[in-house]
Parts: structure tokens; C-alpha cells; sequence
């Protein structure tokens, strides 16, 4: 039968019959013609560590405001889920449906799906094994950047090494802590093997340092921590051509991106590419023309602003002098509507300037990624994933938990004087994690660093209270923290879907 | 029943060459001999007229052929006389509604006539596929609506225009916005993923435009094939049934002209609003609402008593609009070049601000007659639309958000300008409506032609070749600019960036086919077959450019925008397909039909491009049996039929089994680099979903057909249904397309024509009941359930054992009303005294959300509709009703109307709320407690209602002016009519035909689901209709 049809289609219609039922789209690609030339792998590299950007958009949520650094600005005229889900991850009510949960999950194996398909494609790939080298370094390190982020927030999380390509594959079961660390490791290793180590400038590109960051990182957060081998990596990269930055601000200066200082950040871009930042317009206060503290037009912040506000602690506990402080926040000032909650900003103080309690209404904002851009919603700013600042903290952590606390001392006052503090004389766990939440502070490691230094219990437990004080509106509800609580709870959906999945017990509020 | 015998043995051995010659031959010698002796010899002949009933029939027209100026008609008691040229003369009776009789004089003066009244319903012929069928001799479930009846109806789509008139098809006007809204479902055609909308067929031609292109007023008949016999030659695009178009044939005969001109006024005064707070109801509600949280209350709502009415925003959004209908037709020509061409224009202004529909459109159909063998047929039909809308539709859109703006606030400022937004206290902020609606500009224009050419050659012996070549290309552009006064909307009040666009799309679909029909009749034998090779290639192209960053109001076109991006895209599909029919029918009462279409499809992996759909089908015309001979007199006619067959979908994307990567672009060393990611994950086993249908009918002629009954059952299995069934995320998707999946349908079909009155006063009466069932009966690999799993949206579910898209929810339970009743009940975290409790379906004293269950079912139990026509004299009158019984709707922006948190007007019954355990309320609405009303406002039982509904949808009378000799015009008809004019119903929303489906589909996500849309208006029209 299919014969004559295609001699009749040959008779009728065209001459060239067998194509005629063959159509492939034209204005999108389709994967039996991708992954095969130097290209296909670059980009497909490529559209593995955008996707990172997913994480980064809400990352804030659960790694600063859950933590005692940041809070919110309740909008109490915009009761809406995407607003609510915000405020339970910050307040310890997180339910299994919470939206903030479930994109952290879904976007961390969108990234891990990429990675996969690479991996799955590029040994039978007819290519340079140094191309695929640098391939498979990169696809590794994206892979076991998003694990990291899936067990330390999630724990006990399924294993989708391969890529998925029919329904039989996609329903596993969760696999230990231990094994997802494992694999974890295993493909960090890998990609310090692979990935080059640094040049200048550099590009944002994944780098042996970025590798071996995270490989501490992960030594450090683990179960059974490895301090030795967290040593070893942290001090290879300062054998790396890293260094400090003369001036705090410049590490977060948009035309100074992937400086000496930037082991790794996701990259961002303004302009009409789709790849811009927009961080500024979700920190600053709400406001319906936001213009004088944006420098362009149109910054309606009415709906979008408000998150992730220091804390008046936060505020006060930078040591006076601190030249981190006006870089890390300044305030708006000007007068807030009481019955819509809007500001009419006047202008943007930095702290301390005896203005700011003059002004009817004042409210602190982070100040990090709030650079000239030339368009509302579009700004430049990267998001700094790990910078040397953080490598020296990191190792100064490292060494004081091996009771090396002289050793740890000199890389604390190494970053302390750039701060423009005195330096200190002696260091101690909690003079590095107090050094850490002040120099990299809102750049998401507050929370973790809590988890992994074993302080988040104790440490969130007296900021409840503080913040109970300061924000009348929490209900008795909020803020019940207990150990299964520094865990999320594994997506609604994702239970319903896969069977094989269980719960983490006690992580949910609405359990 | 002996003149339909001769008739079909005319239509079978039309093209037998000797015998037609052989008649020609003696019908011209007859002519001449007739005509050449006429003048010679002149008599008059008198007689009487009776109907077979023995009735005398007044006003039956009697010429003598050949001689037509010999002419008279019958008086009040049927009698007679005419004058005659001769004994040669032959007689012809004529009277509407019954057969034509010829009597030749021969040498009698006296002659007395009884006619037979005509049998109308079984002798039409009906448009199957890929061909022509008598009713009589139909074995598939086939219903049939001439246009004619429709032309008075004051409305611009055909779905408007057809909607409750044929048995098994359900269509749904989900929004009122001009030129928009008709959904089609036949037998509750059902698919998860893919179109559950029929296969439109044009002259032929298988339709990619929307229908709203085509001027109803082009239509000469509607034929919708609904069981697998009769749309089995259309494969793999069959299964959601086949509605077949026919557009007024080319004619011959003298020139003619047909004005049609129809002005109406629409209103939606005095229909149902939503019953939301005025102004000084609302106040006082804010008020308590902020004693009640001890907070303090704003100025605005301190003193509810300044405030009356207030501002009714949904009202300040509509009016009363025209609408213009003009349609000039013009026909004839001589028997070798015929013509219909039809000049139309249809304005209607929107009853919402800012929006109205225009179409401009011509249609062309030509046909030539080379010789007696060849005939060669030229159809053209150019469609320009224009559109203008604003938003209207959908959850907080602007109709549901005028709903829950704050009717204490003007639209205008102290200066009688209009507000930019509505910023009240507590409220989310809002644009002004009024403004916004007025101030957009959101338009869409059209282009369409849709073309065919046939070539029909009569080869030999009842062998028929036929060519035809079908072209379906159009245009569109939408153009939208939204200044900055004007952009935003609930939440994001103005002003915002301005924004504009301009997008474009060009799809071309064309088709050729290739058909050998055979018919020819041996004895008692009648055989017919029918082979045939289809190609068709669709193609389409689209564009858009969004721009924004305008330096201020002035000019909207592009050009203006700093920042202007864009893309473009194209898809192609195409198809070629071989079929084969075969008709046998034995002594006129045992049919047997046999259909098969083998398709190739580019949609599909490699391995599952081809396909076959196989039918069968047998009908048994019982009262041809002598055994029934007794019976003749009370049933005529009864006749059995049995189909059986397959059929397919393949409407789900044209690249659906691929991998494809979308573009996911990075940034490195601050530029731009190139990068792709997976967009989903591919499946090279997809193929067709597949439907086996089984039909059983019955058809019944009483009293020679004054009654008519056609009864049909069918049941359908649907398998491999296509969908993306859920994987977990850790995929990396949400979704993997698949065939997976069974759903059941079956369901009964009645249809009644009944002409109660036939003489002076005419009265028929149609009736046509649908009743259809459904159920899943397995879903994926797991039957997981799909869909209702989110607490706001995503209303519907599939769920194997239930029927499609069954509404999810919690079932409300009350409130708790005091402490006892709190400390006795399940509770929800967010409880406490005062709020509003929902059932513990899984019995655990925790409400979460394992507590919803299924809480309504949005599929009818019976649809119905009745027609009465009336006649008398030169008066008409025609009443049709509409109508649903059972099924569910779900008043899905409830949430709004409901909303506790005083961020929005609300329903009146919040007057009742809780508000302490001595002022409790009604124990219906919770209190306004701060962190307690959000699960109020879930999905939940109390937004379902009964769609139940009756329909008065069109009243039309008539009056035909008699013309006495006119040199112009020679027929005139004025007429009224009303349209939708009243809506019988319990549910409290403005429409229970809505559903919140993607346009034009009555897909299962969103079926039943009121968000609100367009309201659709009375209209009140004058029309006229003069025939020059």
C-alpha cells in the first residue's frame, strides 16, 4: 500500500516523493540533528549554565531571607501565592505545594537533564578528545553544582545520571544522602581533572577553581566532613592567580565582571537578549515610580518590590567602620502611603548619614546589584557564586575546625583589612562565620553556612524571637523551627507523580 | 414509493449513453410534434383538485407544459378550469409539499386529480464524503441543515447559526466578543492533548482556517457526519466527526438578485450581573472589615452613609450596539456557464467598549459545461475581517476585574478627567478601567481566499472521473498598543512602560484530489464505487515584533520604541492518503456500504507514518417487505442501520515525536553566546490516537412522512489516547508525549420533524435530543489522575472511571461557628473559630489537601433543541429553543467575589460573614480574619452549580409582501426577530455554556469553567429581503 501511495504522490504531486511525507521543522532544531559537531557541544555547553540563571532568580528566598540576615516588607495589599510562598520559605511555614520549592527542584534537574544529554552524547561523538574534555569537564561541574544545591536543600533526592528519554526511565527512587554526595564527588573530581585553571581575563566560564570551590564546599557540607581534602582544594586556589579586589565595591561593579576576585558567577547581561538581571527591582522598597533610586523610568515597583530587606540586627552588627556596609546596603527615604504601602521615594542614603532618621520613612534595601543599567527590570549584575574572599573564609573555616585557628587567622585579616577593620588577633568559629556573613552577605550563603557549621538551629531559633518583635504580623504559626525543618519538603507534585518517592518527614508545615 | 424507485434508477442510469439518447431523441420528437400542432386546436378542461386524504386543495397551480401561458389555479374548494391547445396538451399539477403530477388532456374535458403528498425528507440528497447520497439510502449516522431556514437569524458565525439544531453536536458560545467564541463537539468527541474539533470540509476542501472566515450566509446546507461509516473516508483526521460545507451552487435561469439586509440592536440591559456590593454596601463591608482586625479604618470608608449606588464598573463597560448584516446575491446564466456570486458585509459593534467585528466578503461559484461530458467548476471566496478586542476575557481580565473594583471610587477625577488607577486603601492596586478599556488599541485584521476548481468528466458507462483542487491561504496582522496611562492591569496599575506589537501570520493549504466514481444499477443490483488519491500540504508562517520604551503617548506604531524585538517561525505539515468506497444496494431495501482511507502522515516518527481506516455499514429498509405492506399507511417507512469503523486524530503539533531544542542563550566575556537547550523529551512511537465506533439507527417515516424520527446509538472507544502524561520533574521535564490512555463514549440520538399542520396554516415542529456519555478508562502506565492538583486554577481533572474533566476541589462544609463546633471539627492549619471548614474526605481530622475529591461534572446529561415554524398565508413565524439538562459549572472566579481579605468588591452575600460568635452570620461566608481566608477561596464545592439552562434563542416572524406585476422586484420579505432573548437558569453567572477553552474548542481543561468572558446580548433586528 505504501508503495502506490508514494507512485501516486510521485504522479500528482511531486516528483520527489519519498520527501514529500518527510518534514523536519525549519525554524527550531531537532536533537537527532544535534550533538555532533564542536559547535552543537558549545552550545548545548552553554544552554546547561543558563539554565543556571533559574536558580538564582528566587534563590534569595531560601538562602538569605530563610536565614537571620534578611526579611521582607509584608505587602499587605498583595496577598497572592507568589507572594505567600515567599514569605513561608522565609517564616518556616513551607507546605509541599510552595512554588519557591518546586521551581528549586524542577530548575536544578532542568540543569542536571542538560548535563546529561552531553554526557550521554559526547563520547560517540566524532570529535577532539581535548574538546571533549573541556566538554565533559563543564558538563560535570553544572551536574554536580545542581546536586549540591538539590541535597542540601532537599536530602534524600533521586539520581538521574543519564538522560531521559522515554516515560520507563523517569521514575526513581531516592537515593541516600551518602550516594547523592558520592556522585557528586565523583563528578567534581572529574572536572578538576578536565576544566583549565584560570587566565585573565577570564570569560565566567567554569574553571579548575570554580571546580575545586565547590569540591570544598561539598567536603565541608557532607555528612562525614573531610576537612584535610577541603584544605588541600581551598589552598590550591590560592596557588591560583586569584586575588582580592583593592575596593569591596568593585567585586560587584558591573563593568569589572569576572575580575581577578570572581572564581565563578552566573553571568548575566542587559539589553534585549533575554538575559538580564533583575534583582534590584525584587529588594528595593515598593514603590510606584522607583526612578529615583533605579536612575530610569518606569521603576513601578508596586508589585515586585520588598524582599530580602537586612534586618535592623543585620544592620547593626557590621562593625563600625565597615567599609562593606554602604556597599551592602543603603536605605530609600521618602514617605510610605499607610493605606497601600507604596513609598514616594525622596532619595537613597547610606547608613549612618544622620538624614535618614530626618526623613518621614526610611527602609534599608541591598545594595549589592544596584549598578547604572539603562532600563527598568534590566540590569547587568552578575550573581557571584564563589569569589576569593569566600575562598580565604572558606579555608580560614576549614583550618579553625581542624583546631588550626593561628593558621586560619592571617586569611580572616586578609579580608578584614580590606573591610578597612583592625585586624584580629585570634580567630575562632564563630569570628569566621561572623566574618562570612558580613563579607559576603546577600549573596546566598547565609543559610548554608548556618546548616553546614551546625548553627542554623540555634541561630534561627533567637532570631524568631528577634523578629517576631520587629514584624507584628507574623502569626504563632511562623517560626517553628525544629531539626526536619532545616530541610524542604519533597514537592507535592512530585509525590503524587512517582510513587517511589517518600517524604521528609516533619519538613513540611502543613503536614 | 414506486416514484423514488424510478427516480433513483434516473439518478444510477443518467450516464448510460443509449438509454439517454434513446429518451432525448423521443422527447424532442415530442416536443415538436407537440408544439407544431398547438396552435391549431384550443379546448378548456375542468376538474376538481383533492389532496390523497380526500382534503380539497385550494391554490394548486395547473399549466399546460410546453404552452406555460396556459395557466390557472385552483379555487377555495379545489376546482378548476383552463384553457388548453389541444387533446395533445399535458397537465401539470403543482402545490408545495406534494408531487408534481402530469395528466395528459388526451380527449377528456373533465378531469379530477388527487395528489400525493410528497415525501420531502427521505428524496433529498445529502453531501456525504467524496460524494452525494439520497437520505433514504443513507447506512451512516448523517443529520443535514439546509442554510435557508438560518438566513433570518441576526448573527455572523455559522456556530451561532447551527447550534442546537442537529442531534450529537454540541456547540458552545463561551464568550460573546464579536466573531469569536463557538466551540464544536460531536458525540462528545474527546481528547486529552489533541483537537477535539471537527474536521471542517469546504466544497471539499479540508480547512485550516476558522470558520469564522466564511459568510454563513454563503452556505446553501451543513452536513454533519458523526458516526465511523460516514467520516471514515477522511482517516486519520476523522475521529471528532466531519461537518461538510456546501456553498450555493453555481445556477442557471434568468439573472437574479437577492438583497438581504438585516439591522439589529444589542443589549445587555437587564441580563444578569454578578451580584456584587454597591458602593455604600461595600463601604460599610470595609469598615467592619477593619473594626474587625482592630485596625484603623481609612477616611474613604469611615462614613459608608456618603455613599449611594456608586460606581457599577462592569456597567460603565457595556452598552448598546448595531449590528448590520447585508448580503446581495447574484445568480444565473445559460446551461453551459452558470454563476452565484455573493456580495457580503457584517458590521457588529461590541456591547464591551472598544471592540466590534467586520467582515467584508465575497464568494465566486462558477461552473462551465464544456459538452455533455465535461464540466469544468471555478469557486472563489475572498474574506476580509477586521477585529477589535480588549482583553475581555478571562480570570481578572478587565470584565472580571470591573467586577471587584471599588465601587466607591469614580472613574473620574474633581475635573472630569479620567483617573489613571484606582489606588484604595487595602485594595491591590488597579488601572482605571473605564480608561483602560478606551484607552488600547488591540485590532486584527484578516485576509482569507478560499479557492477550488473541479474537473468533472463523465468517461463511460456510469464512470466518472473527477480533479479538484482546493487552496485555503490568508493573512492576518494584530496590531496593539497599550500607552503607558493605560498598561498594566489588577496589581501592576498604571502606568507602566507602554507597550506595542505587530505580528503577522501567512498559512497556505492546499489539496488535490484524484476520484474514480462508478455507479451503475443491473436489475435489481445497484453497485457503486469509488477510488480516489488525496494530496494535501499545509503551510504557515508567523511573525511578531514587540516593542516598548516609547518616549511618550504619541505615536503607537513602532518605529517610536527605543526597544523593539521580535522573531519569526514557520510549520509545515502534509498528507497523502488512497481511498476506496463501495456501495451495493439490492432490490432498494438491503444496503451494504464498505469504506477505506489508507493515510500517510508527516507528523509521525518514520516507522508510524501510514495508517488505515476500515468501515462497514449495512441499512435494511424493512417497510419495502411486502410482510410491512399492511403497515404503510400509519409507518411509510422504516429502515435499520448498523455501522461499523475506524477512524483517527492526528491534530496535536506537526513536530510532536521530536526532540527539539529551544534557544537558551549565555553570556560569556560580557557577550553574547550562542547556546540551546532540550525543550522536551521526543517520542518516536508516537502515533495516531485511534477510534472504533459502532452505530446502530433506526429511521421511521409515519403518516407518509409527516412525521419523521431518526434514532441513532452509538459507542465508541477511543485508544492510545495522545497526551503528555506527568513524569516527575527529576526527568527534567514535566511531561513526555505519549499513546496512552482509553476513553469510552456512547450515547443516543433522537431527532423528530413533525409537520403538524401542511395546508393553509402550516406548523412544523423539529426536535432534536442529545444525550452523551463518557468515561476514562485508563490513563498512562499508573492511571494517574491528570489535572485539578493546583488549589486556584486547573479546575478539571481526568480521572480513570469518571467522565472528562470532572472538577476538583474541596467540598465546603460550612463555618465553624463557635468554640465547641471548632474544638469537635477537623481543622485546617490555618483554622481557628469563624473560618470555613471543608469536609475530611480522608478521615483524619487534618484538612489538607488529601481532603479534595471530585465535586462536579461539567458534561450534560441531554441537550436539546426545538424548532417551530409556522406559516399562514403570506405570515411566518419560527420560535427556537435551546437548551441543557444536567452537567455542572464552575463559577471559577469566585475567588475574586469571595476574596476575604478586602482586597476586592465582593459578592453581596458577604454581608452575611462571620464576624463573632454572637453575629455569626449565615454560616456560609467565613470571617475576615488576617491568615485564615485563603482556604475559602480553594477550589471548592460551593463555586459549582447547575448548568441546566433553556434557551429562547431566536423568535423571527415574517411577512411575505405580495408583489402584484413588478418590473423590479418580483419577491419581498420583511421580517423581526429576536435573539437570545431570555436564558432560563439556576446558575447565578452570566453564561452556562462557558468554558474557559482555548478558542473555538471545547477541550477538557477548562470545560464548564466561568472566568469570565464577553457577555452575549440580546439582539433585537429588522430585516428585509427583496428578490429582483
Amino acid at each position: 500500500m505504501k508503495k502506490i501511495l508514494i507512485i501516486l504522490t510521485a504522479i500528482f504531486v511531486t516528483s520527489c516523493s519519498e520527501s514529500f511525507l518527510d518534514i523536519t521543522p525549519s525554524s527550531s532544531t531537532a536533537v537527532d540533528n544535534f550533538y555532533q559537531t564542536e559547535t552543537q557541544f558549545t552550545e548545548a555547553v552553554n544552554g546547561a549554565y543558563a539554565s543556571l540563571r533559574t536558580i538564582y532568580s528566587l534563590g534569595y528566598v531560601y538562602e538569605e531571607m530563610r536565614s537571620d540576615n534578611t526579611h521582607f516588607t509584608r505587602n499587605n495589599n498583595e496577598r497572592m501565592t507568589s507572594n505567600t510562598d515567599r514569605e513561608d520559605v522565609a517564616n518556616f511555614l513551607v507546605s509541599s505545594t510552595n512554588s519557591i520549592i518546586s521551581d528549586a527542584w524542577a530548575s536544578c534537574y532542568s540543569i542536571i537533564a542538560g548535563a546529561n544529554t552531553i554526557l550521554d552524547h559526547i563520547d560517540k561523538a566524532n570529535l577532539s578528545d581535548n574538546f571533549k574534555k573541556d566538554i565533559i569537564g563543564k558538563a560535570k561541574f553544572v551536574r554536580a553544582f545542581a546536586y549540591f544545591e538539590l541535597v542540601r536543600n532537599f536530602g534524600r533526592v533521586p539520581l538521574q545520571l543519564h538522560a531521559v528519554t522515554s516515560s520507563a526511565d523517569a521514575f526513581p527512587a531516592q537515593a541516600e544522602t551518602n550516594q547523592v554526595y558520592d556522585t557528586i564527588i565523583s563528578d567534581v573530581k572529574d572536572a578538576i581533572d578536565k576544566l583549565p585553571t584560570v587566565s585573565f581575563p577570564q570569560d565566567g566560564s567554569a574553571t579548575k577553581g570554580a571546580a575545586k570551590m565547590l569540591y570544598a564546599y561539598v567536603l565541608l557540607t557532607k555528612p562525614e566532613k573531610d576537612y584535610v581534602e577541603a584544605q588541600k582544594q581551598l589552598e590550591d586556589i590560592t596557588k591560583m592567580k586569584y586575588d582580592l579586589l583593592e575596593n569591596y565595591a568593585d567585586v560587584f561593579n558591573t563593568s569589572m565582571k569576572n575580575s581577578v576576585e570572581h572564581i565563578f558567577s552566573i553571568q548575566y547581561m542587559q539589553g534585549n537578549y533575554g538575559m538580564q538581571s533583575d534583582w534590584l527591582y525584587s529588594f528595593m522598597p515598593r514603590s510606584w515610580d522607583g526612578n529615583v533610586l533605579t536612575g530610569t523610568t518606569d521603576a513601578n515597583t508596586s508589585s515586585t518590590g520588598g524582599w530580602n530587606v537586612p534586618t535592623d540586627a543585620m544592620i547593626a552588627s557590621y562593625e563600625p567602620g565597615d567599609k562593606r556596609l554602604p556597599v551592602s546596603v543603603n536605605y530609600a527615604v521618602g514617605t510610605i502611603d499607610p493605606e497601600d504601602g507604596n513609598m514616594e521615594i525622596d532619595g537613597v542614603l547610606q547608613p549612618g548619614d544622620p538624614s535618614i532618621s530626618e526623613s518621614p520613612n526610611a527602609l534599608p534595601f541591598v545594595n549589592k546589584y544596584h549598578h547604572t543599567h539603562n532600563t527598568a527590570f534590566n540590569t547587568d549584575d552578575n550573581w557571584p557564586v564563589y569569589r576569593y574572599a569566600d575562598a580565604l573564609l572558606l579555608l580560614a573555616e576549614c583550618l579553625v575546625d581542624q583546631q588550626k585557628n593561628d593558621e586560619a587567622l592571617p586569611y580572616v585579616n586578609q579580608v578584614r583589612a580590606r573591610a578597612g577593620l583592625d585586624p584580629l588577633t585570634s580567630v575562632d568559629a564563630d569570628a569566621v562565620a561572623n566574618e562570612r556573613k558580613h563579607e559576603l552577605a546577600f549573596e546566598n550563603h547565609r543559610w548554608y553556612d548556618l546548616v553546614r557549621t551546625g548553627k542554623a538551629l540555634e541561630v534561627m531559633t533567637n532570631y524568631a524571637a528577634y523578629i517576631k518583635s520587629v514584624d507584628t504580623g507574623l502569626t504563632s504559626r511562623t517560626y517553628n523551627i525544629t531539626a526536619q525543618k532545616l530541610l524542604f519538603p519533597i514537592p507535592y507534585r512530585e509525590l503524587q507523580i512517582n510513587k517511589k518517592l517518600t517524604q521528609n518527614k516533619g519538613a513540611a508545615a502543613d503536614e | 414509493m414506486k416514484s423514488e424507485h424510478s427516480l433513483l434508477q434516473r439518478r444510477s442510469l443518467e450516464n448510460i449513453f443509449p438509454y439517454s439518447a434513446v429518451r432525448g431523441l423521443a422527447l424532442i420528437l415530442i416536443l415538436l410534434f407537440v408544439s407544431s400542432f398547438s396552435v391549431y386546436a384550443q379546448k378548456r378542461v375542468t376538474g376538481n383538485v383533492r389532496a390523497d386524504d380526500g382534503q380539497t386543495l385550494p391554490g394548486v397551480s395547473i399549466v399546460e407544459k410546453g404552452a406555460t401561458h396556459n395557466a390557472a389555479i385552483t379555487d377555495a374548494d379545489g376546482n378548476y378550469s383552463i384553457q388548453v391547445s389541444g387533446n395533445d396538451a399535458v397537465l401539470s399539477f403543482t402545490f408545495i409539499g406534494y408531487s408534481t403530477k402530469e395528466v395528459p388532456v388526451g380527449k377528456a374535458s373533465q378531469i379530477n386529480v388527487i395528489m400525493k403528498e410528497e415525501s420531502k425528507v427521505l428524496n433529498e440528497v445529502v453531501v456525504v464524503s467524496y460524494g452525494t447520497q439520497k437520505k433514504k439510502d443513507l447506512t451512516g449516522s448523517i443529520t443535514t441543515v439546509k442554510a435557508d431556514n438560518l438566513s433570518d437569524m441576526p448573527v455572523g458565525q455559522i456556530g451561532q447559526k447551527i447550534q442546537g439544531e442537529m442531534p450529537g453536536v454540541q456547540i458552545n458560545q463561551s464568550t460573546g466578543a464579536p466573531g469569536q467564541g463557538m466551540g464544536f463537539r460531536i458525540r462528545g468527541a474527546f481528547s486529552i492533548l489533541s483537537s477535539n474539533s471537527p474536521l471542517f470540509v469546504l466544497d471539499g476542501l479540508p480547512i485550516s482556517t476558522s470558520l469564522n472566515n466564511i459568510n454563513p450566509d454563503e452556505v446553501e446546507s451543513f452536513t454533519v457526519l458523526k458516526d465511523a461509516a460516514a467520516t471514515s473516508l477522511y482517516g486519520s483526521r476523522a475521529a471528532n466527526g466531519v461537518i461538510l460545507i456546501t456553498t450555493k451552487k453555481a445556477k442557471s435561469g434568468k439573472l437574479q438578485a437577492d438583497l438581504q439586509v438585516n439591522y439589529g440592536v444589542q443589549t445587555v440591559k437587564g441580563m444578569n450581573e454578578m451580584n456584587v456590593m454597591n458602593a455604600h454596601e461595600f463601604a460599610q463591608y470595609k469598615k467592619e472589615f477593619y473594626e474587625d482586625s482592630g485596625q484603623q479604618v481609612p477616611d474613604m470608608y469611615k462614613n459608608p452613609d456618603q455613599y449611594g449606588e456608586g460606581t457599577n464598573w462592569y456597567k460603565l463597560l457595556t452598552r448598546d450596539a448595531p449590528t448590520l448584516d447585508i448580503n446581495l446575491m447574484l445568480s444565473g446564466g445559460t446551461d453551459k456557464s452558470m454563476s452565484t456570486v455573493i456580495l457580503g458585509y457584517y458590521k457588529q459593534n461590541g456591547v464591551v467598549l472598544n471592540s466590534d467585528f467586520t467582515r467584508y466578503s465575497v464568494r465566486a461559484n462558477n461552473e462551465f459545461k464544456l459538452n455533455n461530458k465535461v464540466r469544468i467548476g471555478v469557486n472563489i471566496a475572498p474574506a476580509l475581517q477586521i477585529y477589535n478586542n480588549q482583553n475581555t476575557d478571562g480570570y481578572r481580565q478587565v470584565l472580571s476585574a470591573a467586577l471587584i473594583a471599588d465601587p466607591c471610587q469614580s472613574p473620574y477625577e474633581k475635573d472630569g478627567s479620567l483617573k489613571v488607577s484606582l489606588d484604595s486603601p487595602g485594595m491591590f492596586g488597579q488601572p482605571n478601567w473605564l480608561r483602560y478599556i478606551k484607552g488600547q488599541l488591540n485590532n486584527s485584521r484578516a485576509l482569507s481566499v478560499i479557492g477550488n476548481a473541479f474537473l468533472n468528466i463523465d468517461l463511460f458507462d456510469g464512470l466518472t472521473y473527477k480533479l479538484q483542487i482546493g487552496t485555503d491561504v490568508g493573512t492576518s496582522r494584530n496590531r496593539s498598543w497599550i500607552p503607558s496611562d493605560v498598561s498594566g492591569g489588577l496589581m501592576s496599575p498604571p502606568p507602566n512602560k507602554a507597550t506595542g506589537s505587530y505580528s503577522t501570520a501567512i498559512y497556505y493549504n492546499w489539496n488535490i484530489e484524484n476520484l474514480l466514481a462508478y455507479n451503475k444499477t443491473f436489475g435489481k443490483h445497484t453497485v457503486g464505487a469509488t477510488v480516489g488519491y488525496s494530496a494535501q500540504k499545509a503551510n504557515s508562517e508567523w511573525s511578531n515584533i514587540n516593542g516598548t520604551d516609547y518616549p511618550d503617548d504619541d505615536i503607537s506604531w513602532l518605529n517610536a520604541a527605543a526597544t523593539i524585538t521580535g522573531g519569526s517561525s514557520s510549520e509545515e505539515w502534509t498528507m497523502a492518503s488512497m481511498l476506496g468506497r463501495i456501495d451495493y444496494n439490492y432490490k432498494d431495501r438491503y444496503l451494504f456500504q464498505a469504506n477505506i482511507r489508507y493515510d500517510g502522515c508527516s507528523r509521525f516518527a518514520p516507522k508510524h507514518k501510514y495508517a488505515t481506516f476500515p468501515s462497514f455499514s449495512v441499512g435494511w429498509i424493512a417497510s419495502e417487505e411486502s410482510f410491512m405492506k399492511p403497515l404503510t399507511k400509519v409507518m411509510n417507512y422504516f429502515k435499520i442501520r448498523g455501522s461499523w469503523g475506524m477512524t483517527g486524530n492526528n491534530s496535536f503539533g506537526n513536530y510532536a515525536y521530536l526532540s527539539q531544542l529551544y534557544k537558551n542563550n549565555y553570556a560569556l566575556g560580557g557577550s553574547l553566546a550562542q547556546g540551546k537547550s532540550l525543550s522536551n523529551i521526543g517520542n518516536n512511537e508516537l502515533t495516531w490516537e485511534k477510534n472504533k465506533q459502532l452505530n446502530i439507527g433506526l429511521d421511521f417515516g409515519f403518516f407518509n412522512d409527516r412525521i419523521f424520527i431518526t434514532y441513532d446509538y452509538y459507542s465508541r472507544i477511543t485508544d492510545g489516547l495522545l497526551y503528555q502524561t506527568n513524569i516527575p520533574w527529576s526527568s527534567g521535564f514535566g511531561e513526555i508525549l505519549g499513546n496512552v490512555g482509553r476513553f469510552d463514549n456512547w450515547g443516543h440520538e433522537i431527532n423528530i420533524e413533525s409537520r403538524n399542520f401542511v395546508r393553509d396554516f402550516k406548523w412544523k415542529t423539529s426536535l432534536n435530543l442529545t444525550f452523551a456519555r463518557n468515561k476514562i478508562k485508563r490513563l498512562s502506565t499508573n492511571n494517574e489522575p491528570i489535572g485539578g492538583e493546583e488549589v486556584y486554577s486547573d479546575w478539571n481533572r481526568l480521572q480513570v472511571g469518571k467522565p472528562a474533566g470532572v472538577f476538583y476541589g474541596y467540598v465546603f462544609d460550612g463555618v465553624y461557628m463557635n468554640q465547641k463546633e471548632f474544638d469537635s471539627q477537623p481543622k485546617h492549619a490555618s483554622s481557628q473559630v469563624g473560618t470555613a471548614r471543608m469536609k475530611d474526605i480522608k478521615p483524619d481530622g487534618v484538612i489538607n489537601l488529601d481532603d479534595r475529591t471530585i465535586i462536579g461534572d461539567p458534561n450534560p446529561d441531554m441537550l436539546f433543541g426545538i424548532t417551530n415554524q409556522f406559516s399562514w398565508k403570506n405570515f411566518d413565524l419560527s420560535i427556537f429553543l435551546t437548551g441543557q439538562v444536567g452537567g455542572d459549572v464552575f463559577l471559577g472566579s469566585s475567588d475574586n467575589e469571595y476574596n476575604l481579605d478586602g482586597v476586592f468588591n465582593v459578592n453581596k452575600e458577604v454581608k452575611y460573614r462571620w464576624r463573632s460568635v454572637d453575629n455569626p452570620g449565615k454560616g456560609v461566608v467565613p470571617s475576615t480574619a488576617t491568615g485564615t481566608t485563603e482556604i475559602y477561596r480553594l477550589k471548592n464545592s460551593r463555586w459549582v452549580y447547575d448548568a441546566s439552562h433553556l434557551v429562547l434563542k431566536n423568535i423571527t416572524i415574517g411577512y411575505n409582501i405580495p408583489i402584484k406585476k413588478n418590473n423590479y422586484i418580483s419577491k419581498a420579505r420583511v421580517y423581526v426577530s429576536g435573539q437570545q432573548l431570555f436564558v432560563w437558569k439556576s446558575y447565578p453567572g452570566l453564561n452556562p455554556e462557558i468554558n474557559n477553552t482555548s478558542e473555538n474548542e471545547l477541550s477538557w481543561q477548562g470545560l464548564g469553567v466561568d472566568m469570565t468572558t464577553y457577555p452575549i446580548p440580546r439582539i433585537f433586528t429588522l430585516g428585509f429581503k427583496l428578490t429582483f
